[in-house]
């Protein structure tokens, strides 16, 4: 049914519907924002990734391809891609690190609150939940602040070869959570 | 490089990463909306769907009518919106420098009007702080209020447009007539 409605909602944006702009924001904009805001540390710069993410599935809506992920993953896709690169500026750095320093960064503790979602992504949150602390905040780094794997070794003190293990390793055990959800769903 | 250690199966994962959802701003909409109209117009009228449909298809009709009358030419103006934004003088000025850039001057002044050949254009200099309805000849764009007695529009086919009217809570019109 997600499919559907997404489908549905690629082919009004690529008929030139602006009602479909705004229906997908609606849905959308909080997860976009949200993860922006997450990643950035700034609702400012956040709210120009999300403005830039909205502005690019408008402008090319035949980018999103329903048959691949549902719109949700390819919006929140587009958004950690900019807020990645935006944090790559000097600025953005800059910020970044004063961010860091003023909230550690945030590990899932709560399993059995993950547990309880029953969403399509539950299983994959509760596999990263379930992750050695290792892997997950190896992982956790690499996504939320966009390190590189030399970066996340370095903030870590370890090889970069065992942090790309640590990452990797987790990264399997997640997509295998999420294939088994699909299968389960 | 960090985004691009992440594959097309990892992208599947990652978008199911915790985090908290959070409302953006409540004008960020709107900002989102006319940013995106500006690189891409819609192909057909923006408003609420369902029962409005058939009434929308009306207006739009009337609007097409009234247009037909007002402009000479053959080819409908077709007026995308009005914007107020936090343009500046500087960006009006900009405008005043274009090449084919078109002018006009509020009857009774109050205000001056610049349109570019590529459809951006500014109402500047605005005495009015409250609400004013614009209208491109006499197809209404919208109301808005000025900020920093500035107005931004976005129409196509500005070479069709013939006169800009602001009306004020009051009902008075004022017209200004573009040149050359």
């Amino acid at each position: 049914l997600k499919a559907r409605t997404d489908a549905h909602l690629a082919a009004r944006l690529v008929a030139g519907d602006a009602d479909a702009l705004r229906d997908a924001y609606r849905t959308y904009a909080p997860a976009v924002f949200g993860l922006a805001v997450r990643v950035l540390g700034s609702d400012v710069f956040a709210e120009e990734v999300t403005q830039d993410v909205f502005v690019r599935l408008w402008e090319a809506p035949e980018r999103f391809d329903h048959t691949r992920g549902p719109l949700r993953a390819y919006l929140l896709a587009m958004t950690h891609s900019r807020a990645v690169e935006r944090i790559r500026s000097e600025e953005s750095q800059r910020r970044r690190v004063e961010h860091a320093r003023r909230e550690p960064l945030r590990v899932v503790s709560d399993p059995a609150q993950i547990v309880a979602d029953h969403d399509e992504g539950a299983a994959v949150r509760r596999a990263l939940a379930e992750l050695p602390d290792d892997q997950r905040g190896a992982i956790e780094l690499a996504y939320y602040e966009g390190l590189s794997y030399r970066e996340v070794a370095e903030r870590l003190d370890e090889p970069e070869g065992t942090v790309k293990y640590r990452i990797r390793s987790g990264m399997q055990k997640m997509k295998a959570a999420l294939q088994a959800g699909e299968v389960s769903r | 490089m960090s985004d691009d250690m992440w594959g097309d199966e990892d992208r599947a994962v990652l978008a199911h990463m915790p985090f908290d959802e959070l409302a953006p701003p409540p004008d960020l909409e709107n900002r989102v909306m006319d940013a995106a109209l500006t690189r891409r117009p819609a192909a057909r009228p923006r408003g609420r769907r369902g029962p409005a449909i058939l009434a929308g298809l009306a207006i739009a009709a009337l609007i097409a009518g009234v247009v037909m009358i007002a402009v000479t030419h053959h080819t409908v103006v077709a007026p995308t919106r009005v914007i107020a934004t936090s343009a500046t003088h500087a960006d009006v000025d900009r405008v005043l420098a274009e090449r084919g850039v078109r002018t006009g001057t509020f009857s009774g002044g109050g205000g001056r009007v610049a349109l570019a050949p590529d459809g951006r254009g500014y109402l500047y200099d605005l005495a009015a702080t409250g609400k004013l309805a614009v209208a491109i000849d006499n197809v209404e764009l919208g109301q808005t209020r000025p900020q920093g007695g500035i107005i931004e529009i976005k129409v196509q086919h500005p070479e069709l447009v013939r006169a800009v009217t602001v009306t004020d809570a009051s009902g008075r019109a004022r017209r200004a007539t573009l040149h050359p």
